[in-house]
């Protein structure tokens, strides 16, 4: 094959009008049902704020998952199972969920195709639907897809409308992205097998960006386009490095974020902040529901979390303070905890706390490489003893 | 009255207990604010246990073992650093702040030197003042 | 390929009916957050979160004197008993049932000659089946009030989602207001508390409503073991300022069973065990309604049950043990099941299963006794009508007299909330709560004692003062 990046869409017309940005992930999905086990993905149920997880078993069943649902923050990475070869398309954080996964040995890495969505981010489901109604007067039903391009949230109704928003005026209004998304920075999944996106593509041409990161997505690929599911050219070279530079201005706009939503707790004194994690985890009810929800928390029933007593009445509960500890080495900023969090605790915001702290100070980022040893799990001789 | 510091003190079998009997068979004096944890090796030190230790009260906590290449199961204490480095970002972040641990390697004939080790983490802890866990309505 | 199955639900915890998606994988149970839905947002409480559990715990066989049967061995024996019984016969449901489900118990029930009641007896019995009508009037009742008043109620124990919409509406402008006894998490959303004595809690209501602002929203805890007083009492204050009150219930559909008429008994749970052991009452069917393992008296009830001509218990969550002389029959876990749900807000929701569950058993039952039941889908569309149209009416409040309240002595303080009275709920992670409270909690009280607590602390979930702020001891 040519290089590691290129364009790409699905080989079959039918597949690759609907598809998003021509369908090449659904022609990949095409290509590779044959080749494993389970072939996992997100289907739309009803309204794009309905979905569920899928796994695909025929090539009828593609059709009916095509399309990015941006309002949709399932975490998909929980389905994974040891032993079972799949496929699965991910965003990053799920992506970087998996990795983590990977490295503790809960799947390995040669019996998974990741196959990556760039993402710029996810709406929470309730908060869009009151948004829309009333700002716009419009009904969950009346949308028939929703966009995120150009710093603008577009919703395009079945009737033909398009109703716009800058996203920065939304998410200082409350509305927007979830707010773990906003500060998110790894937008394209580097570490998935092969990355799929609209950036850096000819507009309204039905064309995917697809780069390619390791032999198993070459592969695979190569298997897609013999086969005549996907076809494929080289990128303009111009819009190519747009592709590059669309992705610098998002992550500068995370770190923008990061420093809004993060940087107040890491500018107070070290007993202020204790008494802001102390005061934001009062209102914890002991539900679990953070715990279950997050998609690096693996451990089982005799996880080192619920080691302590609940009942013991400790300034912090253990629960917390030991997923504080285990998570600065892995939190992947996916913020399921905040989603899940029946009393509104930040814990996303919490928890990357730590790891964009301890990331800042050793360079240490979970979920890029099944290669980085997580820090908790290191025995080898210390440098400077 | 002055504060005295409550410090927890996790010590392994073989060296850093040994130099603690060291210091006791010599009549070595040293703040009795310490209270000692004994595991078999300095390795064993889940970092919930210091974790816990601070949440349960203790103003300061000690991990001490073997030197470098001297532990008695190889390497145990190497796991030992890593934990400790890891334990220090999160102590910084969560706000109880780093200093309040300290890591110190005793062979089992350094009995003075795990007196005046705990001696001067004491004071350092004295300084320090209390836990900030324990700074409403003690 | 490997199997997915993917089914939208609603949790059976409580009548809030967060929306829930159920994962079968190979065998294996899991759930997984509705983020869109409006009532939780995908959030769910603790109950939620082990629904897996809940329902790996399934009644998968039909029962009869104590051993196994065939599932028609046990329709004809309960048929048979019913049909032989002495005396008269009641229906209970507390509620964990579809609407179409319900309204198949009181056709079965009319047919067979059964009083009917849903699991609220006493009530239903203080202010009638109109109160429980005239509650709420929209599903988005929490965001229109503009002052909200907690009875006797904390909703982040028992009801967490609740609690969640409260802080949200507070962030809006609604204030909160508490009365009864102090609970722990009360301070994240109430502005004002009024704290009391749990038997006082009815006069501080009755002083409140000198204050009390029009349009306000109530929220009274509504279960079993709660006080019919302050539920009179509540309907009262509705009535004088043209309030409206959210009973909030320990089970999924009270309010689908509402509709139907399902209250033909003047007493509740205790009246009905009193009427068995007076031989007046010698046939009882209950449809999931857990009375052998969360009745807080259960020995008396079950000896009670003994006596019965007919037990007949239609159930899907297993009880740990079932008198000897009852007639079990199987039912598909709740998820399972098709139909219709209204939840505390009077939202109408749909479960996405495809099992007919005890309508299909009652439909059995009525055969082997001599009268039909019509098809699933003719008794579902009429009991879909019957629920909507209970439902349109206006609302009005009727005021009540006070039905006689039993007080717990000593001072409040030493109290708190029954475990038993919400399923299943202290931690289970907890390695002490368990065994001494769980004894304590066999006592029929609504509040439980506990000695070890220091004077001058009030507290609601053990707590320790150490790391709490001293609140205000009253007496």
């Amino acid at each position: 094959m040519m290089g590691t990046e290129y364009w790409g869409w699905a080989g079959e017309a039918h597949l690759r009008e609907h598809g998003e940005s021509g369908g090449a992930v659904s022609g990949l999905l095409a290509s590779v049902l044959s080749s494993y086990d389970e072939v996992i993905v997100i289907r739309k149920t009803g309204t794009v704020f309905e979905a569920e997880v899928h796994t695909l078993d025929s090539p009828q069943g593609i059709a009916r998952v095509q399309g990015a649902l941006h309002a949709v923050s399932i975490e998909l990475s929980h389905y994974l199972q040891l032993g079972r070869k799949t496929a699965i398309v991910l965003k990053p954080c799920e992506a970087r969920a998996v990795i983590e996964n990977i490295k503790r040995n809960h799947v390995r890495r040669e019996d998974v195709l990741l196959i990556g969505l760039n993402c710029g981010g996810t709406l929470p489901p309730v908060k869009t639907k009151e948004y829309l109604r009333t700002q716009f007067g419009v009904s969950p039903g009346d949308i028939a897809k929703e966009e995120i391009a150009k710093g603008n949230l577009i919703f395009f109704t079945t009737d033909g409308q398009e109703l716009s928003r800058s996203i920065d005026e939304l998410e200082e209004a409350g509305y927007g992205r979830r707010e773990s998304c906003r500060y998110c920075d790894v937008k394209i999944p580097s570490m998935c097998d092969i990355a799929c996106g609209n950036w850096g593509t000819p507009a309204e041409k039905h064309i995917t960006f697809l780069e390619v990161f390791t032999d198993a997505g070459a592969a695979a690929l190569e298997a897609a386009v013999d086969g005549g599911y996907v076809s494929v050219s080289e990128p303009g070279e111009k819009l190519a490095a747009v592709r590059k530079k669309i992705e610098g201005i998002m992550v500068k706009m995370a770190k923008g974020w990061q420093e809004k939503m993060l940087g107040p707790f890491m500018a107070m004194e070290p007993k202020e902040r204790l008494d802001a994690i102390h005061a934001a985890l009062a209102p914890c009810i002991g539900c679990y529901a953070c715990r279950k929800a997050c998609p690096v928390c693996k451990c089982g029933d005799d996880c080192k979390c619920f080691q302590a007593d609940p009942d013991d009445q400790l300034p912090i509960s253990m629960f917390h303070a030991v997923r504080f500890l285990h998570l600065m080495e892995s939190c992947v900023g996916c913020g399921q905890c905040s989603d899940a969090c029946p009393m509104e605790i930040p814990l996303a915001h919490l928890h990357q706390l730590f790891a964009k702290a301890y990331e800042g100070r050793t360079g240490y980022k979970p979920g890029m490489s099944c290669g980085d040893i997580p820090p908790l799990s290191r025995g080898d001789f210390p440098e400077g003893y | 009255m002055t504060f005295e510091p409550k410090i927890i003190a996790f010590l392994c079998n073989w060296c850093s207990y040994g130099a603690a009997d060291m210091a006791g068979t010599s009549r070595l004096q040293y703040p009795p604010n310490v209270r000692i944890i004994r595991f078999m090796c300095s390795g064993r030190i889940d970092p919930n246990f210091v974790i816990e230790a601070f949440l349960r009260g203790a103003d300061g906590v000690m991990m001490t073992g073997c030197h470098i290449g001297d532990c008695h199961y190889i390497d145990g204490n190497y796991k030992t650093v890593h934990r400790y480095e890891f334990l220090k970002d999160y102590l910084d972040t969560l706000g109880i702040g780093s200093e309040r641990l300290t890591l110190a390697w005793c062979s089992a004939a350094e009995g003075a030197k795990f007196a005046q080790t705990v001696a001067d983490f004491t004071e350092q802890i004295r300084r320090l003042g209390p836990s900030p866990f324990k700074e409403r309505g003690q | 390929m490997i199997s997915l199955k993917v089914t939208n639900s609603h949790c059976p915890g409580c009548s809030l009916l967060c929306g829930v998606q159920m994962i079968e994988r190979e065998g294996l149970l899991d759930v997984e957050f509705m983020k869109d839905c409006d009532i939780n947002s995908g959030k769910l409480c603790r109950f939620g979160i082990e629904l897996a559990r809940y329902y790996g715990e399934l009644q998968t066989s039909a029962l009869a004197g104590g051993r196994e049967v065939s599932y028609e061995e046990a329709v004809t024996l309960a048929a048979k008993a019913l049909s032989s019984s002495r005396g008269a016969g009641v229906a209970l449901c507390t509620g964990d049932a579809t609407t179409e489900e319900l309204y198949a118990l009181s056709l079965f029930a009319d047919a067979a000659g059964l009083a009917t009641t849903l699991g609220l007896g006493h009530h239903m019995h203080a202010v009638g089946l109109e109160a429980f009508h005239k509650t709420v009037t929209h599903p988005d009742v929490l965001d229109h009030a503009q002052m909200i008043v907690l009875v006797d109620i904390d909703p982040a124990y028992q009801y967490p989602l609740l609690a969640r919409r409260l802080m949200l509406v507070r962030e809006q402008g609604t204030t909160i207001v508490s009365i009864g006894p102090e609970k722990e998490h009360l301070s994240f959303y109430t502005d004002a508390r009024y704290p009391c004595h749990p038997s006082r809690t009815v006069d501080a209501l009755r002083a409140f409503v000198e204050h009390a602002m029009p349009h306000a929203l109530y929220v009274v805890p509504c279960g079993m073991y709660g006080d019919a007083a302050l539920t009179a009492q509540v309907n009262n204050i509705c009535a004088a300022t043209s309030s409206r009150a959210l009973f909030v219930t320990d089970f999924a559909n009270v309010r689908g069973g509402l509709a139907l008429g399902m209250e033909s008994l003047s007493h509740g749970i205790d009246g009905l065990v009193a009427s068995i052991e007076a031989g007046d009452v010698t046939s009882l069917v209950l449809v999931e309604s857990p009375l052998f393992s969360s009745y807080l008296d259960d020995a008396r009830f079950w000896a009670a049950c003994e006596t019965l001509d007919a037990l007949v218990v239609l159930q899907s969550h297993r009880c740990e043990a079932y008198p000897p002389n009852a007639i079990v029959l199987p039912l598909p876990p709740f998820y399972q099941r098709k139909g219709t749900l209204r939840n505390v807000c009077n939202r109408r929701l749909v479960l996405s299963g495809e099992a007919e569950g005890a309508v299909a058993v009652l439909r059995d039952l009525g055969a082997a006794m001599g009268h039909g039941l019509s098809p699933f889908d003719a008794v579902a569309k009429e009991a879909r009508s019957l629920c909507d149209a209970w439902y349109e009416t206006v609302a009005t409040f009727t005021p009540v007299e006070l039905p006689p309240q039993a007080g717990v002595e000593g001072p409040c303080h030493r109290y708190v909330p029954n475990p038993y009275l919400v399923r299943g709920m202290p931690n289970p992670r907890s390695k002490r709560v368990g065994l001494d409270l769980y004894a304590v909690a066999k006592g029929k009280e609504r509040y439980v004692i506990r000695e070890d607590v220091a004077e001058d602390v009030v507290f609601a979930y053990e707590k320790d003062p150490r790391y709490t702020l001293p609140l205000q001891p009253y007496e």
